[in-house]
């Protein structure tokens, strides 16, 4: 046990030391400063404005700035669903799989585009190398780039002291794109090529067993995909069974350099706002923030995870450590990764908006499984997602300023902006829309008998994969209670005879869409609202908000409307299965 | 929600009143928050 609270001690070591030199950077990249990629890129970059006949200089306003990311997606949106309707016509498709349902394609567009990968699909039994390289891979990069795109408006709208420009969409993708999502994944995919993770359009491998059967061993190019994947908070696997497929994840050190991609760039985007509202200590402050939570959930789901379930004590299942293996509650993880790793991965996996696994959320026990809901019911601000966690937390620290404002009789102000009821209502909207699409969805789901096809398990269990199905795919993570499904998949060739269910899969991709662009566009209202304040000076009635005390309010705010939100739901599933020593 | 619309989605009947109910709700406490504002 010990080794595995040293493996997560030098895992967030290394989070904290590579933050400071990653933020600077994108500091200097948004804020138009030459870097050292320059030489190489800035060429590439101004062929790209002139290509797309922008002028990257035009300043936008929040509904310039909304409506371009607005129409950017939903050419995004048709594009893949095009493309995965059409996939049996399409080169470098070796096993000549058919095209995808429409159903199915209609929640796998809306997944990808909103940077959720819900998977109801089977990654290397039902798309083509074309679907997985030109349609999802390009999702991968693109819809985390708008994810900053939004951060940056809210913080150009928080610094801004003249007129309400909010900077300009196009030069914040492209800059996104080119200096900071496609380098990390160049550099992230060798080192997961160099450990073994697969990268061919060679088609399946048949292997012969040693008891002289066939296998056949899925291939594709994968690596390119999984360093996007991790990098952009996207967590969609080129295998269905995700970051726990050894050719997805062949060894410790690709276990490790996944975990980082998760957060890497989400925690650095803390250090970039520093330095862009020039304020270092703001950033710091929500950095704590994020780490607080983030250490407080792993050290419920390691322990968990280790003592085990009570239906495995009462078998008599041994769950203590033993000889090369952690012991625990082992079902549904790999022996090699063991508890500590699989438990850092689950938390990390769903405080981000990231939702790739290396372990099956279904087997955790009650308690450890009610982690990862946590991660998604606090909003996947604890380091969240490429830009939409950052967005969200300061949406967070809005309504804390306000709170605290509230509770101290000062006025409420975040760095000299004035937080006026406008502001409230936009932050309060932008918080709760997606909490309500959980509830409400996963109400749905539950009480209809069209929802309740997609439910694999009996009981608690039952409730909550369909609790987590929601809570996933509105908070755009893409992770699963694993037994929840929207798509039967017959053992045919060819995915002959493969259906959805349509239930699943339109309420689903619908959720996703609602709940990844109406809180966007809520953000760029606030930005909006806000760059239109002048800036006062900080007085003797300013609440700050670099201090300590700040941190400890901002983590109350984010567990109580997460908590307010979410507790009888989870008393439902998770908490009331903790409790019986049935397994579900 | 009508009953028959209730009955195909294999809603009770407390259920579908329960979702009209808090999709009014909903709908007023909404209107009364951005009463007044110009987005």
């Amino acid at each position: 046990m010990a080794q595995g609270w040293l493996q997560i001690a030098v895992f967030v070591a290394v989070v904290v030391a590579l933050t400071p030199p990653l933020g600077a950077y994108m500091a200097r990249v948004y804020g138009g400063r030459r870097v050292f990629l320059s030489p190489l890129v800035g060429p590439l970059e101004r062929l790209t404005y002139r290509l797309l006949r922008v002028d990257p200089s035009a300043q936008q306003g929040w509904k310039d700035y909304a409506k371009c990311m607005m129409l950017f997606s939903l050419f995004s949106w048709v594009l893949l669903y095009l493309i995965l309707r059409t996939q049996g016509i399409h080169p470098f498709n070796p096993e000549g799989f058919d095209s995808g349902p429409w159903d199915v394609s209609f929640n796998t567009a809306s997944s990808f585009v909103s940077n959720t990968n819900w998977q109801y699909y089977g990654g290397e039994t039902t798309l083509s190398y074309f679907s997985q390289m030109a349609g999802l891979t390009v999702q991968n990069f693109v819809t985390p780039a708008v994810g900053v795109c939004a951060l940056l408006a809210l913080i150009r709208g928080i610094v801004a002291r003249t007129g309400t420009g909010l900077g300009n969409f196009w030069q914040d993708l492209t800059r996104s794109l080119y200096y900071v999502l496609l380098p990390l994944s160049i550099v992230v995919g060798l080192v997961l090529v160099s450990q073994g993770v697969v990268q061919t359009l060679d088609g399946a491998a048949v292997a012969k067993t040693l008891e002289g059967a066939e296998q056949t061993l899925a291939l594709g190019p994968a690596a390119s995909q999984i360093a996007i994947k991790q990098l952009g908070s996207n967590g969609g696997g080129f295998f269905n069974v995700n970051s726990a497929m050894p050719f997805e994840n062949g060894t410790a050190f690709s276990n490790f350099v996944e975990l980082l991609a998760i957060v890497l760039i989400p925690a650095a985007l803390t250090y970039t706002y520093g330095k862009l509202v020039g304020r270092q200590r703001e950033g710091w402050a929500i950095f704590a923030a994020m780490l607080a939570i983030y250490l407080a959930l792993i050290v419920v789901v390691v322990p968990a995870e280790q003592h085990g379930t009570p239906a495995e004590h009462a078998a008599g299942t041994p769950t203590e450590a033993i000889d090369g293996s952690t012991g625990g509650n082992l079902e549904g993880k790999e022996q090699r990764n063991g508890i500590a790793s699989s438990a850092l991965w689950a938390t990390t996996t769903t405080v981000t908006s990231n939702g790739s696994v290396n372990s099956a959320l279904d087997s955790y026990t009650g308690l450890g499984g009610m982690v990862p809901m946590a991660g998604l019911g606090t909003g996947e601000v604890v380091f969240g997602g490429v830009g939409t966690g950052l967005y969200t937390m300061l949406l967070y620290v809005l309504l804390a300023v306000f709170v605290g404002g509230l509770m101290v009789g000062r006025t409420p102000e975040y760095l000299g902006k004035k937080i006026q009821a406008r502001e409230i209502k936009l932050v309060s909207l932008g918080i709760l829309v997606t909490p309500l699409a959980v509830l409400a969805t996963a109400g749905l789901a539950i009480a209809t008998r069209a929802g309740t096809r997609s439910i694999y398990q009996a009981g608690p269990q039952g409730f909550s994969e369909t609790l987590y199905a929601y809570l996933s795919q509105a908070n755009n993570n893409g992770s699963a209670f694993a037994g929840y499904t929207g798509f039967v998949q017959p053992h045919a060739p060819g995915n002959v005879g493969a259906y959805g269910i349509s239930f699943a899969d339109l309420l689903g991709g619908a959720t996703m869409t609602l709940a990844r662009f109406l809180p966007i566009v809520l953000v760029l209202a606030v930005a909006g609202s806000l760059a239109g304040k002048t800036i006062s000076p900080a007085g003797p009635g300013t609440l700050r908000t670099d201090t300590p005390t700040f941190v400890v309010l901002l983590v109350g705010v984010i567990v109580l409307v997460g908590a307010l939100t979410f507790f009888p739901a989870l008393l439902l599933g998770p908490i009331v299965q903790s409790l019986t020593g049935r397994l579900f | 929600m009508s009953t028959s619309a209730a009955a195909l989605a294999g809603l009770s009947g407390a259920d579908a009143f329960g979702l009209v109910v808090s999709a009014l709700v909903f709908v007023y406490l909404l209107y009364a928050l951005l009463r007044g504002e110009r987005l």
